[in-house]
């Protein structure tokens, strides 16, 4: 992006922030900076003098530009709503066309070129977290048509302490008689990190792939048990698939009585807003009705919950970028968590699940996170 | 004409002869500690303060300022005092409006005028402040020395009331500060800057103040305990609890022995716990219910509730306790301690203990919300031979309040005592910024010389 | 000193960390919530009251200014570094050092956030009273500079009521302690001169606040009106009528409109304006009271009278309450907000006059008030990047101060005088009012190093 289109796209939008400050209350970079940079009032500042000549594109800006995790409490909390992650990810943009980025953006970039991954995997290995999975038909989840699209998503695909998710998911859907497939070696990245890095243009290739390998299965759902991956199709892609959240999905499926409680789950459960999923998708009540529907299991609500839940720090690929300060948000997410008294953190996104028990392991804290698709598979039973 | 002759006729040129005195009886009788001053001038508008404070600093003459003369024992020996200037003179309200609840009037106005005035209004006001004397203290008095009462511990003190005030600098400037809007953040808040200096930086002229509608209903609740940690324990709950009484004073069997000529029964026991109350009639009713209820759980001897007249005739009595002791006991020693709010029973304790222990009688009253205890020392007959003793048992009060983050103030005493302590307690790591206060506002050194702390 | 030499001598005191001084960040700490800007040299995030006084004593002998921040909220352009230097921002002191609930108080560090403690308090069933509708974010620091009020000021008094001693560091690097956790020290009130300061005699590295229990009861009340003069009419009849609210705040049909457009708070877009009484303390007698409320409402034509039924209700009124400023952004990008304060029976009169003033420059006003207090809150809106609707907001925002002075009342409630309001203090003081002023300045700080250039206009001696 061009720094004149900056100005056509979000100057007015920008102009709105008086300067209240009231975001300082609620930025999780904020929080832990402590410095005027990192504020949403202050990223708009800067956004806004580059607009208006007042200052270069220094080191320092894009040193803040890219320390935003894209939850958008700012804009959630702010009275007149001004988006500062649209100005974030235009700055991202403008950054990216003078080559002006952390060095770790290109070896992403090379990666989802060569691989169609974010990992430096070849694509093929997306099914490897079967290989730990008992039962697997012999059709490897992978149909030529099927209603259900479960689109995996890189993380969960090759991030081990993640892929419990695809490998509960998949057993939900096949207790609950779903009709599905995954994409396997032919599902490629959303696009989701490409966004973030200020380099959407790039997006296009894999956007018409996915779209078309959708099409090929003739599915009419596509389910995601990623909230960005989620959030990108249902933001950038054009499909007439309907595009669902597990969460959304799986209480269909508790509605439709395909899914039944045979267990139940005896524990104390808070759960936790993916940000994605929660205040940008606004799908804030299917996760609850969910936990709500288990038999013994008691939902207790953290201090700041649906659209005020504090973003746990791996949003916007901040755990890329600045991997200590992605941790230290965890830090405050996690005494939040346990300020709640739960057993049991429950949340519906694998980098939610990365960044807690990340932090959660290497400081040895005794927390036990689950993704939802973990808690309904347990409460299903045999 | 003699030099001072000629200093003196300026004043009687500025406010007319009438309202200056030079007569040598009277001047005798205005003497501070034994300093007679030369003069004593009553001006009668505030634009004659400011000339008769400009003439005295051309002159470097030491003024010291009085209202009704209830306070002049209080604060340190004066270095030196050639006027006293007497407020008597400004006694108007300058502007009453209890629609907006606020009050302005000159500083020679007694609290008890002011308070008459209000009450005829609608449905009545006040100005909630309950120093000693109010029927002979004035507001600039009040004000000059921070004076106030048990129910600083609903409505607070000066600080909390006073949002303007009009006073002549030493330079003869009159300075407004404030206003009468409740808010104000115009400029800084000299206000505050006025209050407790002693007349060191400023003749106070002119209050604004703010009002309150006058309470639907007022009692009193009257609790006696057997011992001391019994009366302790039932003021821990009160302060921790959500009920709201006005004002919460603890006294040992001594005072309230001194107090029986105003409460006629009083409760059985060694340690009285009053508790004023006051506010919507109901809530009146339920906190004596509640606070009887709370009291029989801590042990109390009896209670007695007093209403109207009795309520009222209670707490001037409390307020005014000094009065009916410096005729019978000219040795009095009125001494003030500030400390920990929790600390109030384990203060009054040792306070007693230490008395007892150097076999001198002490009444004390508590502020027992507020972490505020007077003592009232009655050295018996032989006090020339005792001077020396007393002046240790103040360095073991001041020492017990200063464990607990606080310190005493000798509030008044017999000159030969004052000689031989700080009035002012301990001194803070403040004071070198009061001292460049005082130089910056009075840098001839004029006002009150020697009362305030550190000889200010 | 030049900059470099400044910033090396700096980083040896607070670690290099803690030392800013990027061009990126000169510009991020030039504005605050004003229209005001600045550039300061460089900017240091102390973590210990030592750190702050090394600092200041470095700052001292360099003769470099010194501006302390919080959360750069100020709405008088009080935190810009007009005259440059060393800008110390509070973020790292954020601890709140102590709740010493049996003695009702509370020790905070200046870049505590107010609702931060008060969330700490409500586990005690205590509360800190002033509530400055920034409160979410507002430091204690700020609060302390700025004597900030807030709704619930009509009951309990504003910030200078609440705050009872002070860690101090002086204009050379000297610590003092003021006031404390007990009342009534001898001395001067050096606490009551700081508080509402505006940071040019001193910096707050400790604050010592009182505490109380929690009111037992509250009942909240939303009263809407067809006409603002009836609104205006019942405050004074309510205060007449031997009532004190714990609140008495009114808004105006734009703001509520704003308002309405950023959170359902549950005012009606058709009202001309909205009172939100609220009452505390015992529950006894306090349906009686209300009725009364009720009563005065209806004899001053009210529309309807709402009583917040559940807490949720409450926080939701209280919520548009306090965003009420930012959402204003919802109809122009800026506001000016103009403090001024009058004796509340002289409301309605005040409030035409403003509206005229508005239709003479062309500017829409929004007002949300503590009608309470008198204390206004007119926004005039605009849009910053117009410079000749710039210059006209500045003239209008000027000529509402002065007829507020005219009224009887003053020029600034609660935001302070900081950078916009210096000349305008003459509306309100003389010359001699100034100079004394200015003597407690020098006392303080007699070479100038804190917050130059603010609040005392110059003046002829």
């Amino acid at each position: 992006m061009k720094q004149e289109e900056l100005k056509t796209l979000l100057y007015d939008e920008i102009a709105k922030c008086n300067r209240c400050g009231f975001c300082l209350a609620h930025c999780p970079i904020y929080t832990i900076m402590g410095r005027e940079w990192a504020t949403p009032r202050g990223k708009n500042a800067l956004v806004r003098a580059i607009i208006e000549g007042k200052i270069g594109w220094t080191p320092e800006i894009e040193d803040t530009l890219f320390r935003c995790t894209g939850c958008r409490l700012c804009t959630q909390t702010c009275f007149p709503a001004v988006e500062t992650n649209q100005g974030v990810l235009a700055g991202r943009a403008c950054l990216a066309d003078m080559h002006q980025y952390p060095k770790i953006v290109d070896r992403v970039v090379e990666a989802l070129e060569n691989n169609f991954n974010i990992s430096d995997e070849p694509n093929e290995d997306r099914t490897l977290w079967m290989d730990f999975l008992k039962n697997v038909p012999e059709h490897m989840y992978q149909k030529e048509k099927a209603e259900v699209v479960y689109f995996v998503g890189c993380v969960a695909a090759f991030f081990p302490l993640v892929q419990k998710i695809p490998q509960a998911f998949v057993q939900v859907l096949d207790k609950s008689k779903v009709d599905f497939t995954i994409l396997g070696g032919e599902e490629w990245c959303c696009g989701f990190p490409l966004i973030q890095m200020g380099m959407e243009e790039k997006m296009q290739k894999l956007v018409e792939h996915n779209q078309e390998k959708v099409k090929q299965v003739s599915a009419k759902t596509v389910v995601f048990a990623c909230p960005s991956c989620f959030h990108t199709w249902k933001e950038k892609y054009n499909t007439n698939a309907e595009l669902l959240h597990s969460t959304q999905y799986m209480e269909r499926l508790i509605n439709e009585k395909k899914i039944v409680f045979n267990n139940g789950f005896n524990k104390t459960v808070t759960y936790h807003d993916p940000c994605d999923l929660g205040r940008n998708s606004k799908v804030f009540d299917p996760p609850r009705n969910i936990l709500n529907a288990i038999p013994g299991l008691k939902l207790v609500e953290m201090a700041n919950n649906r659209q005020l839940c504090n973003c746990c720090g791996g949003g916007g690929d901040l755990e890329m970028i600045d991997p200590e300060l992605s941790a230290a948000i965890a830090e405050r997410k996690i005494q939040e968590i346990q300020d709640t008294g739960a057993e049991v953190v429950v949340t519906s996104c694998q980098q939610c699940i990365r960044t807690i028990s990340g932090y959660a392991r290497k400081k040895e804290i005794d927390l036990k996170v689950m993704d939802i698709t973990e808690v309904v598979l347990e409460a299903m039973g045999s | 004409m003699p030099k001072t002759d000629k200093l003196f006729s300026k004043l009687r040129e500025i406010i007319g002869e009438a309202n200056v005195i030079q007569d040598p009886d009277k001047l005798k009788a205005y003497a501070i500690d034994g300093k007679k001053p030369k003069v004593i001038v009553s001006p009668g508008t505030i634009d004659e303060v400011s000339k008769v404070v400009a003439h005295a600093n051309q002159q470097h003459l030491f003024i010291t300022p009085r209202g009704n003369g209830t306070k002049m024992g209080m604060g340190g020996i004066p270095k030196k005092i050639d006027i006293i200037l007497s407020t008597s003179q400004l006694n108007r309200i300058t502007d009453s409006d209890c629609e907006n609840l606020t009050l302005s009037a000159e500083s020679g106005m007694t609290l008890d005028e002011v308070q008459k005035s209000l009450a005829k209004v609608g449905k009545g006001y006040f100005l909630p402040l309950d120093p000693p004397f109010t029927e002979k203290a004035t507001l600039g008095g009040i004000i000059a020395t921070n004076s106030s009462g048990p129910k600083r511990l609903l409505y607070g003190t000066v600080r909390d009331l006073i949002i303007g005030a009009k006073t002549v600098f030493p330079n003869g400037d009159i300075v407004v500060s404030g206003g009468k809007t409740v808010k104000n953040v115009s400029g800084y808040d000299m206000c505050k800057l006025l209050i407790g200096s002693y007349g060191t930086l400023g003749i106070l002229c002119e209050m604004t103040f703010k009002l309150l509608p006058l309470p639907e209903k007022e009692a009193t609740l009257l609790l006696s305990f057997a011992k001391l940690e019994e009366a302790d324990n039932f003021v821990r709950e009160m302060r921790g609890s959500q009920l709201i009484p006005s004002s919460i004073e603890t006294l040992n069997a001594i005072a309230v022995q001194k107090m029986k000529y105003a409460i006629s029964m009083p409760p059985n026991g060694n340690y009285l716990v009053a508790i004023g109350l006051e506010g919507v009639a109901e809530s009146i009713d339920r906190q004596i219910f509640e606070m009887s209820e709370i009291g029989k759980k801590h042990g109390i001897l009896e209670a007695v509730t007093l209403y109207s007249e009795k309520h009222q005739a209670f707490w001037i009595a409390i307020r005014d306790f000094s009065k009916g002791l410096t005729e019978k006991c000219p040795n009095l020693i009125s001494l003030k301690s500030n400390f920990l709010i929790s600390k109030s029973g384990e203060m009054l304790e040792s306070y007693e203990k230490i008395t007892q222990g150097l076999g001198i009688d002490g009444a004390f009253i508590s502020h027992a919300g507020n972490g505020i205890l007077y003592s009232y020392i009655l050295p018996a007959k032989n006090f020339r031979s005792k001077i020396e003793s007393l002046v240790e048992l103040i360095g073991k009060l001041t020492f017990e309040a200063m464990k607990n983050e606080g310190n005493l103030v000798v509030e008044s005493s017999p000159l030969s005592i004052k000689k031989k302590v700080d009035v002012w307690g301990q001194s803070r790591s403040d004071y070198l910024v009061v001292r460049r206060l005082k130089e910056q506002i009075d840098p001839g050194g004029i006002l009150n010389i020697g009362r305030f702390v550190g000889g200010i | 000193m030049d900059r470099e030499k400044m910033v090396e001598e700096l980083v040896k005191l607070v670690g290099k960390e803690n030392v800013l001084s990027s061009e990126t960040d000169l510009y991020l700490y030039g504005y605050d919530a004003s229209l005001f800007r600045g550039k300061p040299d460089c900017i240091v995030l102390p973590g210990s009251t030592e750190e702050v006084s090394k600092i200041v004593k470095f700052a001292h002998e360099a003769g470099v200014h010194v501006v302390g921040r919080g959360s750069g909220t100020n709405l008088s352009g009080g935190t810009i570094p007009t005259q440059g230097g060393i800008v110390v921002h509070f973020s790292r002191m954020n601890r709140i050092l102590e709740i010493d609930i049996e003695n009702q108080r509370a020790v905070v560090e200046p870049g505590v956030f107010t609702l931060a403690l008060k969330n700490a308090l409500a586990r005690y069933g205590y509360v800190y009273q002033p509530d400055p509708a920034s409160e979410k974010v507002s430091t204690f620091g700020g609060n302390f500079g700025e004597n900030s009020g807030g709704p619930h000021c009509l009951k309990y008094g504003v910030t200078t009521n609440h705050i009872l001693g002070a860690e101090v560091v002086l204009y050379n690097g000297d610590v003092v302690h003021v006031g404390g956790k007990t009342l009534d020290n001898p001395g001067y009130d050096l606490t009551g001169v700081l508080v509402g300061s505006e940071g040019t005699l001193g910096i707050a590295t400790k604050l010592i606040l009182r505490i109380m229990p929690k009111p037992e009861a509250v009942k909240t009340m939303l009263a809407i009106y067809n006409t603002l003069e009836d609104a205006g009419k019942t405050v004074s009849a309510i205060i007449g009528d031997g009532i004190v609210p714990a609140t008495l705040e009114m808004l105006d049909r734009l703001t509520i409109k704003a308002v309405e457009e950023s959170i359902h708070a549950g005012f009606p877009l058709d009202a001309e304006a909205v009172l939100i009484i609220e009452l505390d303390g015992l529950k006894d007698g306090m349906e009686r009271l209300a009725e009364r409320i009720m009563e005065i409402c209806k004899k001053n034509n009210v529309r309807e009278v709402k009583a917040a039924k559940t807490e949720a209700e409450r926080m939701q009124l209280w919520a548009g309450r306090k965003g009420a400023f930012g959402a204003i952004a919802r109809l122009r990008p800026n506001y000016l907000v103009c403090d001024g304060t009058v004796p509340r029976t002289k409301l309605p009169e005040v409030l035409t006059k403003v509206m005229e003033v508005g239709r003479k420059y062309d500017l829409s006003i929004a007002n949300v008030f503590h009608a309470g207090d008198g204390n206004l809150h007119p926004l005039i809106l605009f849009d910053e990047r117009n410079e000749e609707e710039l210059r006209k907001v500045h003239l209008a925002g000027s000529e509402i101060m002065k007829l507020c002075a005219e009224a009887g009342g003053t020029i600034s409630g609660e935001h302070g005088i900081g950078t916009e309001k210096k000349k305008e203090m003459l509306f309100v003081f003389t010359p001699q009012d100034i100079g004394a002023m200015k003597k407690v300045k020098m006392a303080f700080d007699p070479e100038d190093i804190y917050n130059p250039g603010k609040v005392l206009p110059e003046i002829q001696e």
